[in-house]
C-alpha cells in the first residue's frame, strides 16, 4: 500500500502504522496529494475530529501507484508554463515509502529525476538525477518553504506532518461550493517547524478529502489557497484528479491534473534505486 | 467555482462539470469502477490554457534534441586587445531506446568563437560528445563508446573527477557540466546491496579542449609571455613569447574504479584511478633549462634549440580519494578530497619536476530563511608538495560557491558565482540575470570579472573581464521510425503442361 506521493522533493509518510498509511491519499506525487497530505496530519482537538481524521487517514489506496501529472503554472502577463511528470510510489516494510518522480516536459528538465525515501521516523532522504551531469546528487530532504519547481506548492506541502505538529480546532460545519463541509483550523505547535502560521481546511464529508485549504503566514488573510476541482473513483480508490493552488498575494496559479492514474501496477522494488534513477528508460514499461 | 458538483453515476444523478450544485444529502456510491464516477468542483481550467505545443514524451524509441546558444560580450579593458567576443553553439543529440535492454546515444557540439578588436581571433570547433551503446539490466549498466563521466560530489571543483576531459575554449566561464567532454571509454556500473561499483577503462586518451593560441582564453599569452599558473618572470616571458609548441598525443588513457554507498545518514564514495592528466602541462625544452642553470640563457638560446620550445604533455597520475554528502536538516554538507601523484611543476630553471598534490573541498548548500534563495559556500585547499622551489604556487586556499534566487516564480533568476583566493589575491565574480519566462528559452545578461596576482586564474584573465548577453533554446522531438513493409513470402508452385513444359506461379504464404 502506498500512500502518497510527493513530488520533487518529498514524499512522506512515516511514523504510521499500515492502517494509518492507508489513510490518505492515494496520489502521491503531487500537489494533488497535497491537500490530502496536509490534512492527513491534522490532529483534531476533539474525538469527533480525531475520528474523522483517522477515517481520512485510513482510506485504502493500493499497493503501489503510478501517475502521470500535468502541471500548468500561470502568471499574469506571462505565458503559461507546462510541466509533465510521472510519479511512482510504493510502500516497503517498516513503514518506509519510496517514490520516484521523473520529468518529461519541458525539454530543459527532461529526464530529471528525484528519488525519495521516506523513513519511518518522518525524515526524508532524497537524490536528484541531473541529466547534464549524468550523475546523482544528494540533496537536503527537510526543506519546507521552498517552491517545488517554481510552483505554488511548497516542499512542506508535500511532506507528512505529524498529528502532534499542529494544534487543531474544529470550527464546525460550513458550506463550500454548496456542500456542507467540516472546517478545521490548524496551528503549528512549534512555529519553526512550518512555513505557515495557520491552515484552515474544508473537508468533504463523503470522501473525506479536503476540498479547500487556506494557508496563512502571519496575517489575518490567507496568503495561499488550494482547492480541489475534481475527484474520481479510479480502480475503487477516490483520487484527486485536479486541483488548483493560488497565491492570493501575487495571483500566481498552479494547476495540477492527474492525466493517467494506475494502482496496483506491480512495480518492482528495484524501480526505486539509483540504477533506475539514472536510467529513465527502465521505468517506461510501468507508465500508465 | 462556487458550486460543488458531484458526479454520481450509480444514482444516475450525474452532474458533470457544468456547475450544477447538488444538495448535501446526495448519496454516493464508493468503490465502483465507473469511469465517470466522481466529484467536480466548478469547471476545469487547465484545458483552456494555451501552453503551446509540447512533446508529450510518449515512450517512443527515438528522440532528437538540440540546444542552440548564442552570446556576445563587451570587454572594457584595452589591454585585452579585444572589444567584442561572440559565440554560437549548437549541440545536436539523438537517442535511441530499444525494446530490449539496449539503448544508444549520438551527440556532438559545433561552435564558432570570434574575438574582434585590435587582435582578431576566429575558431570553429566540431567536437564529438556522447556516442555510445548501452546495455542495462536490473543491476548492471554497460556503456561502450565516447561518454561523459563525472565523479565526485562538490560543485565546480571536483578533486576526484579525473577521468573525463574538459573544454576550456571559453576558459572557465561555462558551467562545469557544460565544459565536460566525452572520453572514449568502456564503463561498467553494478549495484548490489546498496553499493555501486563503477569501473571505467579509457581506451583513447582525450586532451582538454583548449582555446586557440590567439584567443583571450588561451592558457598561454604570447603578448605578455605568461602561462596560466606560472608566475611572471622576464626569462620565462621571453621563452613564452617566442615559443614553438608541440603537443603529444596518446593512446590508452588508463582507467579507474569508484565504489559508492548511499545511506540515510550520508552518501560516500572512494576511488582509485590511474589516468593521464587532461589539463595541459607546458614541458620546457631541457636545453633551455640547462642554459638557465649554466647562467648562459639568452633570447638567442631559443633559436638554437633542437625541437620545440615547449611540449604540451599529459603525464600519468595515480588518484586516490573520496567524497561524502551529509544531509543535516535543510542543509547538505559536501566534502571531497584527492591525492594525486606525479603532478608536473616547473623548477626555477623550468625543468619538469613531479610533485604530489592534495586537493580538498568542503562546503555546504543551504537556503537562508527557508526560501528559494540558495547559497553554496565551499572552501578549497590545493597543496603541492615534494618539490622544492617550484615556480607554481605550492599552496592555494580559496572560497568558491554561488548565490541563486528566483523571482516571479522562476521567470527571473538572479545568481552570483564566485571564487575568492584566501592566501593569494584571486577574484572571479559572475553575476547573472536570466529570463526564463518561456519554457526552454533562457535569455541572460551576465558579467565575468577577474582580478588577482600573476599566478592566479583571476590575475591571468584580469583583462578579460566582460559583460555578456546571450540566448539559449532547447527543443526536442520524440519519434518512431516508419515500420518497414513486411516482405510477402511466396511459395512457388510449378505447373506442368502436357508437353512437358512448366509454368511457375507463386502463391502468397498466408500470414500467421
Amino acid at each position: 500500500m502506498i500512500y502518497r506521493v510527493f513530488i520533487q522533493s518529498k514524499l512522506f509518510l512515516s511514523e504510521r502504522s499500515s492502517m494509518q498509511l492507508h489513510k490518505n491519499i492515494l496520489v502521491i506525487g503531487s500537489v494533488i496529494a497535497l491537500g490530502l497530505t496536509s490534512f492527513s496530519a491534522l490532529s483534531w482537538a476533539d474525538e469527533k475530529g480525531r475520528a474523522l481524521a483517522q477515517a481520512v487517514y485510513d482510506r485504502p489506496d493500493g499497493d503501489d501507484n503510478v501517475t502521470q501529472f500535468k502541471m500548468v503554472l500561470v502568471r499574469e502577463g506571462s505565458q503559461p508554463k507546462e510541466r509533465i511528470f510521472y510519479t511512482y510510489a510504493k510502500e516497503f516494510p517498516n513503514n518506509v515509502v519510496k517514490s520516484l518522480v521523473r520529468f518529461t516536459v519541458p525539454v530543459v528538465v527532461e529526464n530529471t529525476g528525484m528519488l525519495t525515501v521516506s523513513q519511518s521516523d518522518g525524515t526524508n532522504d532524497q537524490w536528484l538525477y541531473l541529466p547534464a551531469f549524468q550523475s546523482i546528487r544528494r540533496i537536503a530532504g527537510e526543506r519546507k518553504g521552498g517552491r517545488f519547481v517554481s510552483s505554488d506548492v511548497y516542499f512542506e506541502d508535500l511532506q507528512d506532518r505529524k498529528v502532534n505538529q499542529d494544534t487543531h480546532t474544529y470550527l464546525g460545519k460550513e458550506k463550500y461550493d454548496g456542500v456542507l463541509c467540516d472546517k478545521l483550523e490548524s496551528i503549528p505547535t512549534d512555529p519553526s517547524n512550518s512555513s505557515y502560521t495557520k491552515k484552515i481546511t474544508w473537508v468533504h464529508p463523503e470522501t473525506l478529502i479536503p476540498v479547500r485549504v487556506d494557508f496563512y503566514r502571519g496575517k489575518d488573510t490567507p496568503m495561499k489557497r488550494q482547492i480541489v476541482k475534481r475527484i474520481d473513483n479510479v480502480q475503487g480508490f477516490w483520487t484527486v484528479m485536479e486541483t488548483k493552488i493560488e497565491d492570493l498575494e501575487t495571483g500566481h496559479e498552479t494547476h495540477l491534473r492527474a492525466e493517467k492514474v494506475k494502482y496496483d501496477v506491480g512495480v518492482p522494488d528495484s524501480l526505486f534505486s539509483q540504477n533506475v534513477l539514472q536510467t529513465p528508460s527502465k521505468e517506461i514499461p510501468y507508465r500508465p | 467555482m462556487n458550486y460543488l458538483t458531484i458526479a454520481i453515476v450509480s444514482s444516475a444523478l450525474l452532474c458533470s462539470t457544468s456547475g450544477v450544485a447538488l444538495a448535501q444529502n446526495q448519496s454516493f456510491v464508493f468503490g465502483q469502477e465507473t469511469e465517470s464516477e466522481g466529484f467536480s468542483f466548478g469547471s476545469s481550467e487547465i484545458d483552456t490554457m494555451d501552453v503551446g505545443e509540447q512533446d508529450a514524451q510518449s515512450p517512443k524509441h527515438w528522440k532528437f534534441n538540440t540546444e542552440v546558444d548564442f552570446g556576445a560580450g563587451y570587454l572594457p579593458y584595452e589591454e585585452a586587445n579585444v572589444d567584442v567576443s561572440t559565440h554560437a553553439r549548437i549541440t545536436p543529440e539523438l537517442t535511441w531506446r530499444g525494446d530490449n535492454r539496449f539503448s544508444a546515444k549520438f551527440s556532438g557540439e559545433i561552435a564558432h568563437f570570434s574575438e574582434l578588436g585590435s587582435r582578431d581571433s576566429n575558431d570553429v570547433q566540431v567536437l564529438y560528445q556522447d556516442n555510445y551503446v548501452r546495455y542495462t539490466d536490473d543491476n548492471l549498466k554497460l556503456t561502450a563508446g565516447p561518454q561523459k563521466i563525472i565523479w565526485g560530489s562538490t560543485d565546480e571543483i571536483k578533486p576526484t573527477d579525473r577521468i573525463g576531459a574538459q573544454n576550456f575554449s571559453q576558459g572557465i566561464i561555462r558551467d562545469y557540466a557544460d565544459r565536460q567532454l566525452a572520453v572514449p571509454a568502456v564503463r561498467g556500473e553494478y549495484v548490489k546491496d546498496g553499493f555501486k561499483f563503477d569501473g571505467v577503462g579509457v581506451f583513447k586518451h582525450r586532451n582538454a579542449e583548449l582555446a586557440e593560441e590567439d584567443s583571450m582564453w588561451s592558457f598561454i599569452n604570447r603578448n605578455n609571455g605568461r602561462v596560466l599558473g606560472v608566475p611572471n618572470t622576464p626569462e620565462f616571458a621571453s621563452i613564452v613569447q617566442q615559443a614553438t609548441i608541440d603537443e603529444e598525443s596518446y593512446g590508452f588513457g588508463g582507467g579507474g574504479a569508484r565504489i559508492s554507498k548511499k545511506t540515510s545518514l550520508m552518501d560516500g564514495a572512494v576511488t582509485l584511478q590511474r589516468v593521464r592528466q587532461t589539463t595541459p602541462f607546458y614541458d620546457i625544452n631541457p636545453q633551455i633549462s640547462a642554459a638557465v642553470e649554466a647562467g648562459s640563457f639568452t633570447p638567442t638560446t631559443l633559436s638554437s634549440l633542437s625541437g620545440a620550445t615547449a611540449t604540451i604533455i599529459n603525464p600519468w597520475t595515480w588518484v586516490m580519494g573520496g567524497d561524502v554528502s551529509i544531509p543535516i536538516g535543510a542543509s547538505i554538507f559536501r566534502g571531497e578530497v584527492a591525492w594525486l601523484s606525479d603532478v608536473p611543476v616547473h623548477s626555477q630553471s623550468f625543468r619538469r619536476r613531479d610533485a604530489n598534490n592534495i586537493q580538498a573541498v568542503a562546503g555546504v548548500e543551504f537556503y537562508p530563511g527557508d526560501t528559494d534563495f540558495r547559497v553554496i559556500v565551499q572552501s578549497v585547499a590545493n597543496v603541492l608538495y615534494g618539490v622544492d622551489n617550484m615556480l607554481e604556487q605550492d599552496e592555494q586556499y580559496s572560497l568558491n560557491g554561488s548565490f541563486e534566487n528566483p523571482f516571479l516564480h522562476g521567470d527571473l533568476v538572479a545568481s552570483l558565482d564566485y571564487g575568492l583566493g584566501i592566501n593569494e589575491h584571486d577574484v572571479y565574480i559572475n553575476p547573472k540575470l536570466s529570463y526564463r519566462g518561456i519554457d526552454n528559452h533562457d535569455l541572460y545578461v551576465e558579467g565575468h570579472f577577474f582580478d588577482g596576482s600573476d599566478v592566479t586564474v583571476g590575475g591571468f584573465y584580469e583583462d578579460n573581464s566582460q559583460v555578456r548577453v546571450g540566448w539559449s533554446y532547447e527543443f526536442g522531438k520524440s519519434f518512431d521510425l516508419p515500420k518497414m513493409p513486411v516482405k510477402q513470402a511466396y511459395t512457388p508452385k510449378r505447373k506442368y503442361t502436357p508437353k512437358g513444359k512448366y509454368v511457375d506461379t507463386y502463391v502468397p504464404v498466408p500470414e500467421r
